[in-house]
């Protein structure tokens, strides 16, 4: 045994407990959509159609958890497109936990991993390829595969080696470790706003379903459309090396993040409006985090981005960073 | 004997927690928790996974957590192999 060889870390782990638990927790996230609609057609059945409370809740903790997968889980954690004060990014952290997409250090190096490897063997949900390299034809394998079946049995990213920069911080290494804390927190809440607008029992699971549940299942679709509609419909204005799309219609939806093709040219940009309508919710948060003194080293496409012609060639040192 | 073996494990061990914290070797504090590191279970099956390969055994994820930091950890697998190595000896020479 020596003590001096050097050990090489994997990229992914050959685990069959934790390829359980991913498994399980995608069969969970399934659970719990299918229980949301249940609930809410019986609602509607039974006389309690959703009023503006409901859509209200689900609209709240829809944009709640969503900015925070998008602002922080993607664009600070993942990306490092901009610093922010410890606050910042320990509620960005919680808020991203809430949308139940994993712990956020399996979301970064799950995410780190889709961009080393775009449209590529290794990349967990490309359109065209599966993650061991067998290609895929069909046009309807590709998008289901890449909108929702990879989430069942994709490899097992290692954190050791995509997230080592969050496993040295001890603050959001915690919060990370809480994260079925805070998935919980994030149907308790809503629940109990249900409960007080309407009172009693119904109010409470009517706010469970619309603010909890089916935000849950309107989360993940927000993230299955980045995963597949943006690798396979809509405009190319950069010539990236992989398939990344922009799409305007999916732009509000998204907080900003079907602007996916300007993400994967810019990946470090942490805000995505190169043009005046590429509405991007989550880049003007960015930028009123940066105004208040809140976020700094803001990360922009700089001047390139913007005014460059279509479909021109990037230069070199643009592309290709986690 | 065993304390040799112990100190090689602490020693292959510390270099590689100071990789996966990108830190200097001499930086990792041997008797910190694991969990004290950052360490998720996801990583801490990567590191068991790679020690037991490192020493030629099975080694279950949850070695980490009864056995929370460098030294304890790797004064259990230099005890545990020692004394396999020792019941390994005297059955070769039992009687079959
Ligand atoms: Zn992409
Ligand atoms: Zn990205």
């Amino acid at each position: 045994m020596s003590a001096t060889s050097k050990p090489a870390i994997a990229r992914t782990l050959e685990s069959p407990r934790l390829h359980r638990v991913q498994q399980r927790h995608a069969i969970a996230v399934v659970v719990l959509s299918a229980t949301g609609i249940l609930l809410v057609v019986g609602f509607a059945v039974a006389g309690y159609p959703p009023g503006w409370a409901e859509l209200a809740n689900f609209a709240v903790f829809f944009i709640i958890a969503g900015l925070g997968i998008s602002v922080g889980f993607h664009r600070m954690f993942t990306h490092c497109s901009f610093k922010a004060a410890t606050p910042v990014r320990v509620a960005l952290a919680v808020m991203g936990s809430m949308a139940m997409q994993g712990t956020l250090k399996f979301w970064v190096a799950l995410h780190r991993r889709h961009h080393a490897h775009s449209d590529e063997p290794g990349d967990p949900h490309s359109p065209y390829v599966l993650e061991n390299g067998t290609p895929l034809h069909g046009k309807l394998a590709g998008f289901w595969h890449s909108y929702m079946a990879w989430s069942f049995g994709h490899e097992v990213p290692n954190t050791a080696f995509y997230a080592r920069d969050l496993i040295r911080d001890r603050i959001i290494s915690r919060v990370n470790d809480l994260y079925f804390v805070w998935v919980a927190v994030g149907l308790a809440i809503p629940a109990a706003i249900g409960a007080m607008v309407h009172g009693g029992w119904i109010g409470a699971a009517q706010g469970l379903a619309w603010g909890g549940l089916i935000r849950i299942y309107a989360g993940h679709n927000m993230i299955w459309s980045i995963t597949s509609l943006t690798h396979i419909f809509g405009q190319r204005d950069f010539a990236t090396p992989d398939r990344s799309t922009n799409n305007l219609w999916l732009s509000v939806f998204t907080l900003g993040e079907a602007w996916h093709n300007n993400h994967h040219a810019f990946p470090s940009a942490a805000i995505l409006q190169f043009r005046w309508y590429q509405l991007d919710i989550s880049g003007w948060v960015v930028a009123v985090l940066e105004k208040t003194g809140l976020a700094w080293n803001v990360v922009r496409a700089g001047e390139y981005a913007r005014f460059t012609n279509l479909n021109s060639d990037l230069p070199t040192s643009g592309a290709r960073q986690p | 004997m065993s304390k040799q073996q112990q100190d090689d494990i602490e020693n292959w061990l510390s270099d590689l927690i100071a990789e996966i914290l990108e830190i200097p070797p001499s930086k990792v504090d041997r008797t910190k928790r694991f969990d004290r590191y950052g360490l998720d279970s996801v990583a801490a099956v990567s590191v068991t996974g790679m020690l037991g390969k490192h020493l030629g055994r099975d080694l279950d994820a949850t070695a980490m957590y009864d056995y929370p930091t460098i030294s304890t950890l790797s004064r259990y697998l230099a005890e545990s192999m020692e004394a396999e190595g020792i019941k390994a000896e005297s059955m070769e020479g039992a009687p079959q």
